[in-house]
């Protein structure tokens, strides 16, 4: 499809302009500035505050050895249990609040009298610390995996159906009218209007929903769960492994970026007319 | 009246008839009168072109035509049918008064194809062959051959007006409404933008109602010029362009163009520096 | 005038709408709660949680205690130190990595490396490192707002026109003074107080 060579060739284009460029050079100084400064001020300087922090290199020797002195490592299997619990209860949770969040934000945003009966109610709930709902979470649901996933679900939610409803009200009027114009029911402009119209805000709403899923997902973790990155931070602190700590925060800020990458490129895949405009308008 | 040849092929659909209107704003408890006891009678097939200062209220008289909002008083006839009048204050959008906007209004998300046969195929009349046929064969008519699959943000922007065009001509409506289109284009795009549109307009023949602040332009395109006052917008003036169609832009040159544009300068200065003394805002 | 405004919309017909939601709302989590007295069935979920009535009940006993609005203080302050010292660090960094491009090409990709794990997950962290428990909590609700405020910044500079920074050049201006548009970077502040209630949260 001459569709997917034109992107293909795009994407091609902005990853080898992006090599020549001093960008790649310049994020590796700003890493190694990073990573210097938690070696010297650990071990080197010693200073105050930080050499009671987890060292830089015991925590590569622990996360790259083959037989850690706490159990977790690149090569141990329990290492990926944990990531793949966390994991899994992100895709469940990320995937209710999208399917029950971005229908709800088209409807709010779209008819006026939904959203003067749900909105305000919904404004009240919002607000409330996710940290908050886990005492309700565990009486009301049984088992333990069901109110952490249920926590993780809450935040996603509010974020994609408000970010959903406002992309709806930030589409131009014109579109609509244009619609009306051409003989298009109400029905059809939702359809061909407002859903595609409402794509980019949508998205944008999704990668800010998935991080704030993994940040109740780990309040949840730390609180009430029994496997899990969040799990293993809340661990290691307790039993005094603190590299452990380093390595379960590395390990979440990875995942994390992947999993808001994914949604990114999602975005991008089902958005090729924003793709190929921005392209030849930006940069 | 003498501008249209009778026998010219003109269609026999398409007279609007604006009898008395008046349209009164409420913002906020202070009544503004945006269109004051407004009466024009346009015949079918006759390029009506309406010139007059910033915010006098022609964009309220062109949406109470297409039906986005209604009237305080007075009648619009389409074809001695009621469009609007007491009782009925607001006309429905349809396909048969189409719009044109000034800022344009294809779907971003639609490729121009798609979006040339986006009226017909949600009418639902035809079938989506020969919508597509219809569509494919308007293109190649309007000179936009190549460009089906480009999405509008690929395109540059008067291309784009045509395709607005065309995608509006796609319903065989009895009125196109232009709410100066051309207005963001640069000098040399506009000339050939008016040829193309007189090229369309030859082959398609509809009604068209025209708002623009070109003189230059109202005065080559139009088979008449109504001059409107400054806010509330009433017609001052009406000027007949007995020049013959077909036109080119050798008609520029033309000392009758002088001389009609010397008859029309005069009430239209005099008009604009009232507005610029009120200071009113673009509208 | 427009109090007179807010008035009219506070008894408008939009208004009545939220409100009779909101209390459909509480109705059925009132009935739901004591769903197993009531009707002898208990209603899933909702049934199992404490009513909205005996919430009312405690929550003005509460009112009474010192304590609660000691603590009510307590986490102001937290969440408020927390997200003036986000401000206060994260407003000239963001408009720095805005006008510097090779400060930005070191800075950011490391921030964004940094931004994915969670304020939460910095907690034992925190606690090791500060010396205080005030400062710990301060310090992961900085981090719930620096982020945010960073992004924000970075949007907001971005977006002003190149015109008016070129404009203000031609007239003269050092780089220094193309920092005065912090006016433009001040948008939503109200989501950048969002993060900091749920970390507070955590800490009591």
């Amino acid at each position: 499809m001459s569709q997917s060579n034109t992107t293909m060739n795009l994407t091609m284009y902005r990853i080898s302009s992006w090599l020549k460029s001093p960008k790649p050079y310049l994020m590796f100084i700003g890493f190694g500035f990073v990573l210097s400064f938690w070696y010297f001020s650990v071990e080197v300087w010693k200073l105050p505050r930080f050499q009671d922090m987890p060292a830089l290199t015991e925590v590569l020797e622990e996360w790259f050895s083959k037989d850690p002195y706490y159990g977790l490592s690149v090569y141990t299997p329990e290492y990926y249990k944990h990531i793949g619990i966390s994991l899994r209860r992100i895709a469940y949770a990320f995937c209710l609040a999208t399917a029950l969040g971005v229908p709800l934000g088209l409807f709010l945003g779209w008819s006026q009298k939904l959203r003067e009966y749900i909105f305000p109610l919904f404004e009240l709930l919002r607000p409330i610390p996710v940290l908050a709902w886990v005492p309700l979470a565990i009486i009301m649901f049984s088992g333990s995996e069901t109110p952490v996933i249920f926590l993780t679900f809450l935040a996603s939610f509010f974020a994609t159906t408000l970010n959903t409803m406002l992309g709806v009200e930030s589409i131009d009027e014109e579109y609509s009218r244009a619609a009306y114009c051409l003989g298009a029911s109400r029905w059809q402009t939702f359809v061909h209007v407002v859903v595609p119209g409402a794509m980019p805000y949508i998205f944008t709403g999704l990668q800010i929903s998935i991080g704030v899923a993994w940040f109740s997902l780990v309040a949840g973790e730390m609180v009430s769960g029994q496997y899990g990155l969040g799990y293993i931070i809340n661990t290691a602190y307790i039993m005094v492994q603190y590299s452990q700590i380093i390595i379960g925060m590395i390990t979440l800020g990875l995942f994390g970026y992947i999993t808001s990458a994914l949604v990114r490129v999602a975005g991008d895949y089902m958005m090729q007319w924003r793709v190929r405009e921005l392209a030849l308008g930006g940069d | 009246m003498s501008t249209l040849e009778k026998n010219d092929s003109m269609p026999t659909t398409g007279a609007i008839r604006i009898e008395d209107v008046v349209k009164v704003y409420d913002p906020d408890g202070a009544a503004v009168m945006a269109v004051d006891h407004c009466s024009i009678d346009i015949p079918a097939g006759e390029i009506c072109m309406i010139v007059g200062p910033s915010g006098c209220g022609k964009t309220t008289l062109l949406n109470t035509i297409a039906g986005f909002h209604g009237l305080t008083s007075g009648h619009i006839y389409l074809d001695d049918e009621v469009l609007c009048g007491p009782g009925k204050e607001k006309a429905e959008p349809g396909s048969d008064r189409i719009v044109v906007f000034q800022n344009g209004a294809l779907f971003p998300w639609k490729t121009n194809l798609d979006n040339i046969a986006f009226g017909p195929m949600m009418e639902g009349k035809l079938s989506k062959a020969e919508i597509y046929d219809k569509a494919r064969r308007m293109m190649v008519d309007a000179g936009l051959e190549g460009t089906e699959d480009s999405y509008p943000g690929e395109v540059s922007s008067g291309l784009r007006r045509r395709v607005e065009i065309v995608r509006a001509l796609m319903n065989e409506p009895k009125v196109l409404l232009f709410d100066e289109p051309y207005r963001a284009l640069d000098s040399l795009t506009k000339s050939v933008m008016h040829e193309a549109l007189l090229d369309i307009y030859y082959k398609n023949k509809v009604t068209i109602f025209f708002i623009t602040h070109d003189l230059e332009e109202a005065i080559f395109l139009g088979h008449r010029l109504i001059i409107m006052s400054s806010r509330p917008c009433k017609p001052k003036k009406i000027v007949e362009v007995d020049i013959p169609h077909p036109r080119d832009y050798s008609v520029l040159t033309s000392p009758r163009f002088r001389e009609i544009m010397n008859e029309a300068k005069g009430v239209v200065n005099e008009e604009a520096r009232k507005a610029f003394e009120a200071g009113e805002k673009e509208g | 005038m427009t109090i007179n405004k807010f008035l009219s919309k506070l008894s408008g017909r939009a208004a009545l709408r939220g409100v009779i939601a909101i209390v459909i709302f509480i109705a059925i989590w009132e009935f739901g709660s004591r769903s197993l007295d009531l009707i002898g069935w208990r209603m899933p979920f909702v049934g199992l949680i404490p009513p909205p009535s005996d919430v009312l009940a405690s929550w003005t006993g509460l009112f009474m205690e010192p304590s609660y609005w000691q603590s009510w203080y307590m986490s102001f302050l937290r969440v408020f130190t927390g997200f003036i010292v986000a401000m206060i660090v994260g407003i000239p960094l963001g408009l720095y990595m805005a006008i510097n491009r090779t400060f930005y090409g070191i800075a950011f990709p490391s921030f964004e490396i940094l931004r994915p794990i969670p304020p939460l997950a910095w907690v034992p962290a925190s606690i090791i490192f500060w010396p205080t428990q005030e400062m710990s909590i301060a310090f992961v609700t900085f981090l719930g707002a620096f982020y945010t405020i960073v992004i924000n910044v970075l949007g907001g500079a971005s977006s002003i026109n190149r015109q008016y920074l070129q404009a203000a050049q031609s007239m003269g201006a050092s780089q220094r003074s193309l920092w005065v548009p912090v006016k433009e970077t001040s948008l939503g502040v109200s989501s950048y107080l969002q993060p900091c209630p749920q970390l507070w949260w955590v800490q009591q």
